[in-house]
């Protein structure tokens, strides 16, 4: 085969994801992107104009507060998800294989239950005449007057609760294929358990913590239904706010380009993360034995 | 004799199933002590207990003197190389080898020569900066053996180094451990099922076999006067004649009749009564093989046999003769042939012979009870 027909050869073969991609991915995107610099029209749909409108009402809206405890919000669940994940997997990966996969049925199974309807069940359960709250009210921990519901604190106990498992899986995943041998080589040269962990551990299973933290972090970025549920007002997310431009405003250019702005946050780390140079190397070099 | 690193009547079961049962060896200051055994045996169980990556159900471990048992791996002063080397991959050649005394606290620039000579040692100065998967299997075991030997141990344990190794390869580290050990001077516990290993770099070898210690004894020793069937078989090749002793002169010539073959002589080996049933062991490399009849001697055992399979192997001839119902495997090194004398071949008849001071009685037919 020529060099050129091998060229050929690859298109051919690439097509389809290529063509896949654009068709669902790169093309709505875009278009997400495009919007945001049309005007709106009176009935809630898009003028034939173009403009700068939505840029300015951006500034003028002050997203900048919402933006921010999106962001907050999320790297506090984020690293909450990671940090319970990963004595987890841990856990999992040390557990004889027919054990594991059952322990991992275990975390999987509640997720087969409608997402809203857990999310409903948390507010039951943070409810101010709900069980938990009468239990910590019971025990002295909180005052009767205070709410467990409608703040920032329960947008993120949910958050944690609905994503752990997605920080779960993928961190077994890593370390099911971690060699614990590495471990006790570290033991043996006189590192103490939690100093081999950390510089023997971590290490092996840098991966699977990357894809973990994208999985959970990305999502909660976007979140809407939850802090619509359980956060009120003042714990709105980003989502929220574009929920609201959708179905209440009728504005679709300046929910386009709060999306544009959200889409950006979301490409920016992990564009960062996946391109680092440390990564980009491990990826020309293959994995390590 | 001072026993320097001592496992005293290790036990250990995994499940219901012993795979220590009950250990004792004493090993002395700088010496090289080898566990040798077949798969399954509990030889590496043992190294693991001797680092402390396992607890033993029963039984204590000292070194020099003190009981560390109970101490977890870092807080003894034990290095292992393990048997797939566990280097850390994400990790150069020269942070592995410097990952001791970094957990040691050592100041960067205090460790710095000390690395770099271990480095020099096994040969790799020039590979510090590559990480262990662009590294050759000579060369990660190089680094794993670095690795270890930087923190000075008191007793460096080393699981099967060599099984990852190509034959060739195999025979240069042998004989770079054995340098590293003159220089060193450090105390090596050594575990191989090859017993060729265990032989040419051991000052001493236990051969274990189902989780019990068979014999302890030099090279020489269990080689030449194995203290059971065990050893005899596992150790090198080996004939074994079953026979009833016919008299039993205490440390003397013993004369014992096998079936098929009649009457031989044995000077060696355990002592025991007229009619006792025992094994003897003859190795192939100590019998001869000839056209023409042997010259008989005081204490020569000569039988007639038949060549049944001749496998010439270069530096050596092996023959299997066919002696009534025995299969006798004998071994010729292929040295000038003196006056114009020409090798047996297939289906020829010979004679067989061995002197008495080679052939080692080991105990009943049985096995085991060897006392």
């Amino acid at each position: 085969m020529t060099r050129a027909n091998r060229r050929r050869a690859e298109w051919l073969m690439t097509a389809p994801s290529v063509l896949w991609l654009s068709m669902f991915f790169v093309i709505p995107t875009a278009m997400v992107f495009v919007m945001a610099f049309r005007v709106p029209d009176p009935y809630g749909g898009l003028g034939k104009e173009w403009g700068l409108q939505t840029i300015e009402a951006l500034w003028r809206g002050s997203y900048g507060p919402v933006l921010w405890r999106t962001v907050w919000m999320s790297v506090l669940a984020t690293m909450a998800c990671l940090a319970m994940a990963l004595p987890v997997a841990y856990w999992i990966a040390r557990l004889p294989k027919s054990a594991g996969r059952w322990v991992l049925a275990i975390i999987v199974v509640p997720f087969w239950t409608n997402f809203l309807i857990r999310i409903y069940a948390w507010k039951t359960v943070l409810h101010i005449e709900g069980p938990l709250k009468q239990a910590l009210v019971t025990l002295g921990v909180v005052d009767p007057s205070t709410s467990l519901l409608f703040n920032s604190g329960a947008v993120i106990v949910v958050l944690i609760y609905n994503y752990l498992p997605f920080a779960i899986l993928p961190l077994y995943a890593a370390a099911e294929r971690f060699d614990f041998g590495l471990v006790e080589a570290a033991r043996d040269l006189g590192a103490g358990r939690w100093r081999a962990m950390a510089s023997v551990f971590l290490p092996g299973i840098s991966q699977g913590l990357l894809t973990a933290f994208l999985v959970t972090f990305i999502p909660m970025l976007g979140s809407y239904a939850i802090p619509d549920i359980v956060g009120g007002t003042s714990a709105e997310m980003i989502g929220n706010k574009i929920a609201q431009r959708v179905f209440s405003d009728r504005n679709l250019p300046l929910a386009s380009a709060l999306a544009a702005v959200l889409a950006l946050l979301m490409l920016l780390p992990a564009m960062g993360l996946l391109w680092s140079p440390r990564s980009a190397s491990r990826r020309g070099g293959g994995r390590g034995a | 004799m001072d026993a320097y690193f001592r496992l005293d009547g290790i036990r250990k079961a995994f499940g219901g199933h012993e795979a220590v049962k009950g250990v004792s060896i004493d090993i002395r200051r700088g010496e090289v002590f080898s566990l040798l055994g077949p798969s399954g045996c509990g030889k590496t169980t043992l190294l693991r207990i001797a680092a402390g990556l396992e607890a033993p159900d029963a039984g204590g471990v000292f070194l020099d003197g003190e009981e560390i048992t109970g101490l977890p791996p870092e807080r003894r002063r034990i290095n292992t190389v393990f048997q797939s080397y566990a280097l850390f991959p994400h990790m150069s050649v020269w942070d592995n080898v410097a990952f001791g005394p970094r957990v040691a606290r050592r100041a960067e620039a205090a460790l710095r020569p000390d690395v770099g000579r271990m480095l020099e040692m096994v040969g790799l100065a020039g590979r510090a900066e590559a990480r262990p998967r662009q590294l050759s299997g000579g060369e990660r075991q190089r680094v794993a053996l670095a690795r270890a030997l930087i923190n000075r141990p008191q007793v460096l344990l080393l699981d099967e180094p060599l099984a990852a190794l190509d034959r060739k390869l195999r025979q240069r580290m042998l004989l770079e451990l054995d340098r590293i050990h003159d220089e060193v001077g450090i105390t090596f516990l050594y575990v191989t099922h090859d017993q060729e290993e265990a032989m040419s770099l051991s000052d001493r070898i236990a051969v274990m076999n189902a989780g019990r210690v068979e014999q302890i004894g030099t090279p020489a020793e269990v080689y030449e006067r194995p203290a059971s069937r065990f050893v005899a078989e596992f150790i090198g090749d080996t004939n074994l004649m079953e026979g009833v002793v016919l008299d039993g002169a205490a440390g003397g010539v013993r004369r014992l009749e096998i079936p098929g073959l009649g009457e031989v002589l044995a000077a060696r080996g355990r002592d025991s009564g007229a009619g006792e049933r025992v094994l003897v062991s003859v190795r192939p490399e100590k019998l001869h093989v000839s056209r023409g009849s042997l010259p008989p001697g005081s204490g020569r055992n000569v039988i007639r046999g038949r060549v049944e399979d001749v496998s010439y192997r270069g530096a050596e001839t092996r023959y299997w003769v066919r002696a009534g119902a025995l299969r006798i495997a004998v071994v010729e090194q292929n040295a000038r042939l003196q006056h114009g004398e020409r090798p047996p071949t297939w289906d020829e008849s010979v004679w067989v012979g061995w002197h008495a001071d080679d052939a080692f009685v080991i105990g009943s037919p049985a096995g085991g009870e060897t006392g």
